[in-house]
């Protein structure tokens, strides 16, 4: 039970993530990922501080606004400050995250997250946090329900507005063109991925939700030319890498957040491999 | 007296405070296919996406139909730069056609049958339709062009704004395209092509718009297209232009008062 | 305070402080060029890359050797690099997407392999989270001697190779073509970056490395525009950085010294941003409020000007009120800076409201007016913009034209008399 439990949750935090990271790879931002998860680790922190529970919605809000906070503060580094892009991510995301990692170690006492659950997670512990009512009801893993909550509102967003993130990752000018505002699917994207950091943050930590973000999008984009059944080789992806990599950190004892990720990183290159095998051999019967 | 289609008054453009269009002010008439032509570097590029609010001009203002754009947006199409994309995503052509309804379609719903049959018919114009399930990578560059095109032609517009749409294109694309934008000329739409072949801009166009920094000259194509014109575009540019637009860029000078 | 100071006369404590700024030193040396190439982001898939490395030196030798672990980050380091490379040539794998792959695919099985060392009961094994968020204070004297010599290492190849690695820094095609090995050096240089990421990683931690060696040239970057400078800059914010990530270690023991010393940096790269001359965003806004000061004073000078233009005596009196009346300002603001125009010997108070302009206001006044007329005659000459268009712009270009460019408008121009409006352009009378 127990180890369906975990691998639901770590199913559907690599669903999340793949969603979205499908647009971000695409877009190729795969790095402002990178930015935003490593920087939400302040805001969740001081939410703890605050409020003392790491299951507080206004908590995952407040501390998805500082991942939304990291890509304006890029934005002005860039373009104020003319520091190449890639410095200016690299610059903002280590600050931040620094910031956490001090707040976490200075405060230690009154907060509840160690350095490993930033590095790696707890996910083996969901399945005895559970959420009872006042009424004495048992409703199952407090984490389930957070993650849950999050691939709803994933859903709800792509499903509605599906066209509108496609026009604006393709083809940005031609989207303002015809009066779809690519600024405003830029941040809708960026307040997803912030918030999808932050619930994501107790089952994989702040370091390798990244891989989640970029490691399966990538992966289905290599074997596919449409962006619908990108998103569901996504899927698939995700749900492979969860059983494996569940069963993978259970028969060495290790952590399973990292196993999931060296699942899927295999899962990648395996992929690579015979795609640039299959694509010489395209070019080599096409050249004959 | 034609009607005016574009108005565009006293624009100037720039970058970082350094002015790459020196206000430019110019009338182009509808129903006529029209060239902006000048060297690398003149501003042609920057000239269209000003129009098309893709960049916010230091002065000056564009009127489609005496109507600022978010207007008329519908009445107005764009073509850009085929480099502007990444080939790569992961759409078919008939995707990207479709495109060009998104906005009409509105938020939450998705193309319909009648969306579809016009995004067919304007795939058949550009000659295109059995492409219509290929990935966009799969395509040439003139088929890539065409794509584009189609795009713009499934949104009814009245004016057509194409960024080099003859850049990089085989023979019979660039007929094609000719052929289509005549074509349009003749329904009396509007067509302003940014284009640097100077050898076809007689054939091409109705009217030209020489530009390098400021506007050159614009009119009909047999009055302006002269070699007094042709040489102010292609003699170089200005340099005081240049000196002045660098101090302004370092001063940290308005470009306008206010 | 006296006891801080005296916990600095711990002969070990210096020993450590100083091994740690050279090394920080180091980093911010080679990490300009890192900076210059845009390869930011490189530097923190390597950094985060050299975990598995580590992971399985300890594993081979089953103790904690400094020298052989750093072996294996090194190895895994260069493969990171390597991997980037290789994936970012397929054209469906953004650059971008490779470094974000490789970082967290080879911080993944890092982690998995550092569980697999917790969880297996090596005696050696405590030291190795350390090496996550850097902990300083573990250093001893014999690998501080090792990260001396590492240092010391790339301070003499970037100094012996300045010249190459900028040249290949700032134009890879010329370098070629002037008959560099342009892919040596870039491969010497990737080697250099990568070692002062590795001889970081116990002092700082391999997740935030990546910033030892970016933020202090992003910092430095604001001061200079100069290499060399850059070189100095860069390399002192480093290695003060570093120095003040020591002493926090040594003075709160259970705090990682990582996070210490990007905050260091990042807080200095912040206040570079902001106060910077010329490019901090500071001195910017200040730059601007003096220009709208310089461009009201210059077209008050050329309103009374103007004025006394029209009456035919240029040192004609003008009353106050009138004159307000004309300008864009409230009274208030408009008489203020009146006063300011009056301080610097610019006009005259007179009886009754009235001010007159001195020799100097009148000379400048004049100026600006015959600036703007002459911008306007260029206008219509060489950009055929008609008369009626030409105002606006030469309202702004008149105070930013210098006398250099004036002399040259003239001489384009063939010293004109009128502008388009058919006003006379005014000079000073020759005597």
């Amino acid at each position: 039970m127990d180890a369906l439990i975990i691998i639901t949750v770590g199913f559907l935090v690599a669903f999340n993530c793949g969603i979205l990271g499908s647009f971000l790879v695409l877009r190729k931002m795969a790095m402002i990922g990178d930015a935003i998860s490593h920087a939400v680790l302040p805001g969740i922190v001081i939410a703890f501080m605050l409020s003392g529970s790491r299951e507080n919605i206004f908590m995952m809000i407040g501390a998805g606004v500082i991942g939304v906070f990291v890509t304006i503060m890029i934005e002005v580094l860039t373009r104020k400050g003319k520091i190449p892009v890639d410095a200016a991510i690299g610059y903002s995301f280590t600050f931040l995250f620094a910031i956490g990692i001090i707040l976490l170690t200075a405060f230690a006492d009154d907060v509840d997250i160690d350095e490993q659950c930033v590095l790696y997670g707890e996910i083996i512990y969901i399945p005895f946090n559970v959420w009872v009512t006042q009424g004495g009801l048992h409703l199952g893993p407090t984490a389930l329900w957070i993650v849950g909550l999050n691939t709803f509102i994933v859903l709800i967003v792509i499903l509605s507005f599906y066209k509108e993130l496609l026009i604006t990752s393709f083809n940005p000018d031609f989207a303002d063109s015809i009066g779809i505002k690519p600024i405003v699917w830029h941040y809708v994207l960026m307040g997803l991925v912030s918030y999808t950091a932050v619930s994501s943050f107790e089952s994989v930590g702040a370091v390798l939700v990244v891989g989640l973000i970029i490691i399966p999008p990538a992966t289905a984009y290599l074997i596919t030319e449409r962006l619908n059944k990108m998103l569901i080789y996504t899927t698939i992806i995700a749900l492979i890498t969860s059983i494996l990599g569940y069963y993978l950190a259970f028969l060495l004892n290790v952590s399973v957040a990292g196993a999931m990720i060296t699942i899927s990183g295999t899962i990648f290159l395996l992929v690579f491999y015979l795609s640039n095998r299959y694509n010489k051999k395209v070019i080599m019967s096409k050249s004959e | 007296m034609t009607k005016t289609a574009v108005e565009i008054h006293d624009l100037v453009v720039a970058y970082n405070r350094k002015p790459v269009l020196w206000n430019i002010d110019a009338h182009l008439p509808a129903g006529k296919i029209i060239g902006i032509i000048g060297p690398n570097g003149a501003g042609k590029s920057t000239l269209i996406k000003a129009m098309m609010g893709l960049l916010k001009p230091a002065s000056g203002k564009i009127l489609f139909f005496d109507n600022p754009l978010d207007e008329v947006r519908e009445r107005v199409a764009y073509v850009p730069q085929r480099e502007s994309v990444d080939w790569q995503f992961p759409v078919t052509v008939f995707d990207v056609v479709l495109m060009g309804r998104y906005k009409k379609v509105g938020l939450f719903k998705n193309p319909g049958k009648s969306d579809k049959e016009k995004a067919k018919q304007a795939l058949e114009k550009v000659d295109m339709y059995q492409f219509r399930d290929r990935q966009i990578s799969q395509l040439s560059g003139g088929q890539q062009q065409r794509v584009f095109i189609a795009r713009a032609l499934i949104q009814d517009a009245d004016i057509y704004l194409m960024d080099e749409p003859f850049a990089g294109v085989d023979a019979s694309t660039e007929k094609a395209i000719l052929k289509l934008m005549k074509e349009m000329g003749e329904q009396g739409k509007t067509v302003i092509v940014v284009h640097h072949d100077l050898q076809t801009v007689m054939d091409f166009f109705d009217w030209v718009m020489m530009l390098n920094q400021r506007l050159v000259a614009c009119g009909k194509t047999q009055d302006v297209f002269i070699e007094k014109n042709l040489n102010d575009t292609y003699g170089g540019k200005l340099t005081l232009l240049n000196e002045v637009g660098q101090i302004l860029s370092k001063n940290q000078m308005p470009q306008r008062e206010k | 305070m006296i006891e801080f100071l005296s916990f600095l006369k711990d002969p070990n404590l210096q020993y450590v402080l100083w091994g740690c700024i050279l090394l920080s030193f180091s980093a911010g040396l080679i990490g300009c060029f890192a900076y210059l190439q845009k390869k930011a982001l490189i530097g923190d898939a390597i950094s985060h890359s050299v975990l598995p490395g580590v992971a399985i030196a300890f594993m081979l030798i089953e103790v904690k050797s400094l020298p052989v672990l750093l072996t294996g980050a090194f190895v895994s380091g260069i493969i990171s690099q390597y991997l980037v490379v290789k994936l970012s040539e397929h054209p469906k794998i953004s650059k971008d997407t490779a470094i974000g792959f490789v970082l967290t695919f080879f911080f993944g099985i890092g982690i998995v392999l550092l569980t697999f060392i917790q969880q297996s009961g090596h005696a050696g094994q405590s030291g190795l989270e350390d090496f996550i968020f850097g902990k300083a204070a573990t250093l001893v004297q014999k690998d501080i001697n090792l990260f001396i010599a590492l240092s010391v290492i790339i301070i003499i190849v970037v100094l012996l190779m300045k010249k190459e690695f900028t040249i290949v820094s700032f134009d890879e095609d010329f370098a070629h073509t002037s008959g560099m090995n342009v892919s040596m050096i870039n491969k010497v240089m990737t080697g250099l970056y990568v070692m002062a990421i590795v001889s970081g990683i116990q002092a700082v931690g391999v997740v935030l490395m990546s910033a030892l060696v970016i933020t202090p040239a992003a910092a430095g970057r604001f001061w200079t525009n100069n290499i060399n400078k850059l070189l100095i800059i860069s390399s002192l914010i480093a290695g003060l950085g570093g120095g003040i990530g020591v002493l926090i270690s040594y003075s709160a023991p259970q705090m990682p010294t990582g996070p210490w010393v990007v905050v260091v940096l990042s807080v200095i790269a912040l206040i570079s941003f902001l106060i910077a001359p010329q490019t901090g965003i500071i001195s910017k806004w200040f730059n601007q409020r003096k220009n709208k000061q310089k461009i009201h004073n210059e077209n008050i000078l050329k309103l009374l000007y103007k004025i006394c233009e029209k009456r035919g005596n240029v040192q004609c009196s003008i009353d106050k009120n009138e004159a307000a009346d004309r300008y864009s300002l409230s009274k208030k603001e408009f008489f203020n800076k009146l006063n300011r125009l009056n301080k610097k010997g610019y006009l005259e108070y007179q009886i009754n409201n009235q001010i007159q302009l001195t020799k100097k206001g009148v000379d400048e006044g004049q100026r600006i007016v015959r600036l703007h007329r002459l911008w306007e005659a260029y206008l219509a000459t060489y950009l055929n913009i008609a008369p009626d268009h030409v105002h606006d712009d030469a309202e702004a270009i008149e105070h930013v034209l210098t006398p250099e460019l004036e002399a040259k408008l003239d001489r384009l121009l063939d010293y004109p008399e009128a502008d388009p409006h058919k006003a006379k352009i005014p000079r000073k009378k020759k005597i």
